[in-house]
């Protein structure tokens, strides 16, 4: 399972296209064995970190080790991609192919392609063998490729999108297949997606990118605990509040209460707070939404 | 199956309600001691959450003395684990001492001398051979 190996290593990652700076300096570490949780923003740099990661994309500036290797040589890159899966947003497969075809085509190029788990995923996502992959639905498409990337043996699966167009109960399905594949087979999982609770459910790390850089990253364990609400009642009009205590502060204010997320944990912003007199005081856990409502909002 | 699926948007970390449920399931005598939890890779699959979180409510739990974990073995309720009359026993003590301090506070006793009485109390009581453990 997890060990402190990183799998995936960048620093200072830039890429340009033209005149857009999709990655600005972007410093990312993933442990081995770990369920990576990739968040951000539409446009927010994702897709072009998988295919910078995998020697599709070569960067314009800094490093990007994959199981050590540079992704930015073609000979490592090759390596990399031999022992990576990675299932594209568009979940990219050959229209003119049906279901079997492109299973049996897939399964000629590795040798270390798992048949039980092929039988297994195939009954489990209801796929029918004759059916032509044109015709497919969004869903099937995406436990299509979903299949084709957990049998071919790969040590990392990058997955952009996992769930997408999947009902709530396939896309359970698809997060405990996830889990027991890296329960199972020592894999790493890193994946994006907008469904936050999905990831809190599976993931033990997490990174919010956003405008390109790793704005929020760690263990999800440890930012939650980091972070917390405080919410203020006071007898009159809430007073103007402003926190001194180092970390970043959200406050609202409206009439006689006062939220506050605040991502310093510990006594001396509790303490701040009380010296204003509320009459009451609460403080509670915070939700990876809130985490990442707070850190992609725009600044007025 | 003993344990539920954890709320992944409650806030509250998955490792902590876990531990949470293993206590709950052990006070209520659903765990007994010397029981044995259920291994970590079949309960992230089942309940759908990482295993390495599972890890983690193991080891927090083992730490606070309710399971142990023995090597390759598996995870086990500890005979020193809290149960539901621990639990209850704690909590009508308590009761007592909270109503104790409240008419102490009355009586304009500070709490700087209520504590220095309770301390004095068990010192005293260890001195005369009452059963107070060490």
């Amino acid at each position: 399972m997890a060990s402190n190996r990183a799998v995936i290593e960048t620093a200072g990652l830039w890429k340009r296209y033209d005149d857009v700076e999709a990655l600005r300096g972007l410093d990312l570490q993933v442990p081995s064995g770990s369920i990576f949780g990739f968040l951000g923003k539409n446009g927010a740099g994702k897709t072009t970190t998988m295919k910078v990661l995998l020697g599709m994309s070569r960067p314009t500036r800094g490093d990007a080790h994959v199981f050590g290797h540079s992704s930015a040589e073609s000979n490592s890159s090759v390596e990399i991609r031999r022992r990576c899966a990675f299932v594209s947003d568009e979940k990219d497969l050959y229209d003119y192919m049906t279901v079997g075809e492109i299973v049996a085509f897939t399964r000629s190029f590795y040798p270390r392609w798992r048949g039980d788990l092929e039988q297994q995923y195939l009954h489990k996502f209801d796929l029918q063998l004759s059916r032509n992959i044109k015709g497919l639905s969004r869903g099937t498409r995406t436990k299509l490729a979903m299949l084709l990337a957990l049998c071919r043996g790969a040590e990392l699966l990058l997955l952009d999108e996992p769930t997408s167009g999947l009902d709530p109960a396939m896309a359970e399905d698809m997060l405990q297949a996830l889990v027991t594949h890296v329960s199972r087979e020592g894999s790493t999982v890193f994946f994006s997606s907008h469904q936050l609770s999905e990831v809190e459910q599976i993931a033990d790390h997490v990174a919010i990118i956003d405008q390109g850089q790793a704005i929020v990253a760690g263990a999800l364990d440890d930012l939650r605990s980091q972070y917390q609400r405080i919410h203020l009642v006071f007898e009159n009009d809430a007073p103007e509040i402003k926190v001194r205590a180092p970390g970043t502060h959200r406050v609202r204010r409206q009439g006689r209460v006062v939220t506050i997320l605040s991502s310093s944990r510990g006594d001396a912003v509790i303490e701040e707070l009380r010296g204003y007199k509320p009459a009451t005081f609460e403080v509670s856990p915070v939700t990876l939404k809130d985490i990442f409502l707070e850190s992609v909002r725009t600044e007025d | 199956m003993i344990l539920l699926k954890p709320n992944p948007s409650s806030g509250v970390p998955i490792y902590l309600q876990l531990m949470e449920q293993v206590r709950h399931a052990i006070e209520t005598g659903a765990l007994r001691p010397g029981e044995q939890l259920p291994s970590i890779r079949p309960l992230a699959e089942e309940l759908v959450v990482n295993p390495n979180t599972i890890a983690k409510a193991y080891r927090e739990l083992e730490h606070e003395g309710v399971i142990e974990l023995r090597q390759g073995a598996g995870a086990f309720v500890s005979d020193k684990a809290p149960t539901k009359k621990d639990a209850d026993k704690l909590r009508a003590a308590q009761t007592t001492v909270a109503s104790a301090i409240e008419k102490l506070r009355e009586r304009g006793v500070t709490d700087e001398e209520i504590r220095r009485l309770v301390e004095a109390e068990l010192a005293g009581v260890n001195r005369t051979g009452g059963k107070r453990g060490e």
